[in-house]
């Protein structure tokens, strides 16, 4: 789990041309309709290929509603978010949806088998009838995420972990180049977080993924993730590697105090009870 | 939600051998294939019920010569038993069971509430309020007392009626901070603003005249012309195929808006014109039958059951079922007493609640 940290820290470079990344966002503002002031105002970000990038922040950030921009479920009041060089706005949702994959932070939990759930992952590419291409696919999914034992039984009969994984798979499913998810460990108990996040990581540098977690566990993204955003009420506190991550930062982002300490050669953050 | 109890079973699949990819497939096939293999099942049930509806009437014959009756062999009075009366019944029956649920199996879905049918979001209610304004006021106006209500006349207002209470809930369902879930409370607050309105007028109403109205809101599978089941079938066969496209959006919408919006679908535009086109398809159907309550809510659960909730199959085995609980419930109407022959909608009411609290009990979607 270490060699995240030891393969040094790639910085998000906002000068480099952003094309060459997946996923550009420029000066992107949301006000929500009727409210006055902006959830956030000009965030930037140029988000690599095969790297987690981890959202840290206080609670109503704005990081969920900055994550429905990047899924293109909202559009931004102000700026463009680029996907592969294609302005997302000008995308029509289900061609959003062929290149960005969104797993929500809750949802209602369907009816479903686990191999209908995933086969959803493939509704953005399906245009009449499922074909054989699409069924290996899901196939190859669902073992990914080594659900096989699971797939007919309903999602609604699984555990909160493994319900996780099917969320999952179905997001793979729909073979995006950026994949966006919300909280994926909050439900999850320590074995479940560590597997899930493995998982992620795993399609992150198979398919050479752009990932974008919103965490709220730092100590978990600080082990998992290569970039970081922080942001403080919806303005942007520091990006990039880990070297981004200090006791000042994070003091500044959740407005309490932190110590980073080392432990086995991992950094934790511990918040200082004042 | 909640992590339950059941983690344990994380440690499973390493005991479990595991299946390869042709095998997840060919697992799923079995699934899809059993799933056609009871729709086939509810289409000879329905066929079943049909010959039933088809061979049983006040003169007697049997099976053989009602069917010979049907395509023209036989005494003229038996084919006339069976071609001018039966056989419309049996249509009808098939037209507005199909219609009814099917629209309540796709309200069900973009108003995310199992509890979704045309009478639990108010359109049943609007069609009787708009039938007894015409019975009661509109026809009288242009045709005095005493004539026969004009069925035309009647159908239409009840058309209009449904139609007014579909589009107060559409309103409702555009106003965008109102959860779908909430809609069903919509049309219950309508459902009382139209029953409020239909009882004044009916304490109007002269004994003949309120008689017209239960007997229109009783539920009537006989009602219909020819021309009006035309017209009927062809809104339900567009409606249908309306739902059919839009098969995996309502398969998305399970997990939810949110998540259906990041599956590329246009929620609020699949949830809006799929209450319009289920609107109009059940507004069209009980204009023409009358109340027959239940329909829309018990077919698409009953089809659940056995189907699960994969649209792509639930849709067509909704359309099939709810033709044969409305033929069924027709056979029973005529059956029970004849040759007296009871109102349709209490009986699919009567049959239908209990058989609803006992899904309800055993968990609706189990």
């Amino acid at each position: 789990m270490t060699d995240t940290l030891k393969n040094g820290t790639p910085q998000i470079d906002l000068d480099a041309q952003s094309e060459a990344y997946p996923l550009c966002v420029k000066d992107v503002a949301y006000t929500y309709p009727h409210a006055r002031n902006a959830v956030f105002e000009h965030i930037s970000l140029d988000a690599p290929a095969g790297k987690m990038l981890a959202i840290l922040g206080n609670n109503g950030a704005g990081k969920s509603t900055f994550l429905d921009l990047l899924a293109g479920i909202t559009k931004p009041s102000e700026g463009t978010i680029t996907v592969d060089g294609a302005s997302i706005s000008r995308l029509s949702r289900r061609e959003a949806a062929q290149r960005i994959a969104y797993v929500a932070q809750q949802q209602t939990i369907p009816h479903l088998s686990v191999y209908d759930e995933v086969l959803l992952g493939r509704k953005p590419h399906i245009t009449w009838a499922v074909t054989e291409k699409d069924r290996e696919i899901v196939a190859q999914a669902i073992a990914g995420m080594e659900l096989e034992a699971f797939t007919l039984r309903y999602c609604d009969e699984l555990s909160g972990g493994e319900r996780q994984k099917v969320f999952i798979a179905r997001a793979l499913a729909q073979q995006p180049k950026i994949l966006i998810l919300d909280e994926p460990t909050s439900a999850l108990d320590p074995k479940n977080q560590v597997e899930v996040l493995k998982a992620i990581r795993d399609a992150t540098h198979e398919r050479n993924l752009t990932t974008i977690l919103v965490l709220h566990d730092i100590n978990l993204a600080l082990r998992f993730c290569d970039l970081f955003l922080l942001i403080r009420d919806g303005n942007v506190v520091t990006r990039g590697g880990h070297e981004a991550i200090t006791e000042e930062t994070l003091a500044t982002t959740y407005g309490t105090e932190f110590e980073l300490v080392t432990i086995g050669g991992v950094p934790v953050a511990v918040p200082r009870i004042i | 939600m909640e992590p339950n109890a059941r983690s344990v079973t994380d440690t499973l699949p390493q005991q479990q051998p595991k299946k390869g990819i042709s095998e997840i497939t060919r697992e799923q096939r079995l699934v899809e294939r059993r799933s056609v293999i009871m729709i086939i099942v509810f289409v000879l049930v329905l066929l079943g019920i049909a010959v039933a509806e088809l061979s049983s009437g006040a003169s007697n014959m049997d099976v053989f010569a009602s069917i010979r009756s049907l395509f023209g062999y036989g005494t003229r009075g038996e084919v006339a038993a069976v071609q001018n009366i039966r056989l419309p019944r049996v249509v009808c029956g098939i037209i507005s069971g199909a219609g009814l649920a099917i629209a309540g199996c796709v309200l069900q879905s973009v108003l995310e509430n199992p509890l979704a049918s045309a009478s639990t979001i108010g359109i049943s209610q609007g069609a009787a309020f708009g039938a007894t304004l015409a019975i009661l006021v509109i026809v009288p106006m242009f045709t005095g007392r005493v004539t026969n209500l004009g069925m035309g006349t009647t159908a239409a207002f009840a058309f209009g009626g449904a139609m007014i209470s579909a589009l107060i809930v559409l309103a409702f369902s555009q106003l965008g901070n109102m959860k779908a879930e909430s809609i069903v409370l919509v049309g219950v607050a309508l459902s009382a603003l139209f029953s409020g309105a239909s009882t004044i007028m009916q304490y109007f109403a002269d004994d003949v005249e309120l008689s017209k109205v239960i007997f229109w809101e009783f539920g009537d599978l006989g009602r219909a012309t020819w021309n009006q089941m035309a017209f009927m079938a062809i809104v339900g066969a567009g409606c249908s195929i309306y739902f059919f496209l839009n098969r995996w959006n309502y398969n998305a919408l399970l997990n939810g808006g949110h998540v259906a919006g990041g599956l590329g679908v246009n929620v609020k535009h699949t949830r809006v014109v799929g209450v319009a086109v289920a609107s109009l398809a059940a507004a069209v159907m009980v204009s023409f039958v009358g109340l027959i309550s239940f329909i829309g809510l018990i077919a698409p659960h009953i089809a659940r059951r056995f189907i699960g909730n994969d649209y792509r199959f639930l849709l067509p085995a909704s359309l099939v079922l709810g033709s044969a609980i409305m033929l069924a419930s027709d056979f029973v109407a005529r059956m029970v007493l004849s040759p007296i022959i009871l109102p349709i909608g209490a009986i699919t009411s009567f049959m239908g609640a209990p058989l609803f609290l006992y899904l309800l009990y055993r968990g609706y979607h189990k």
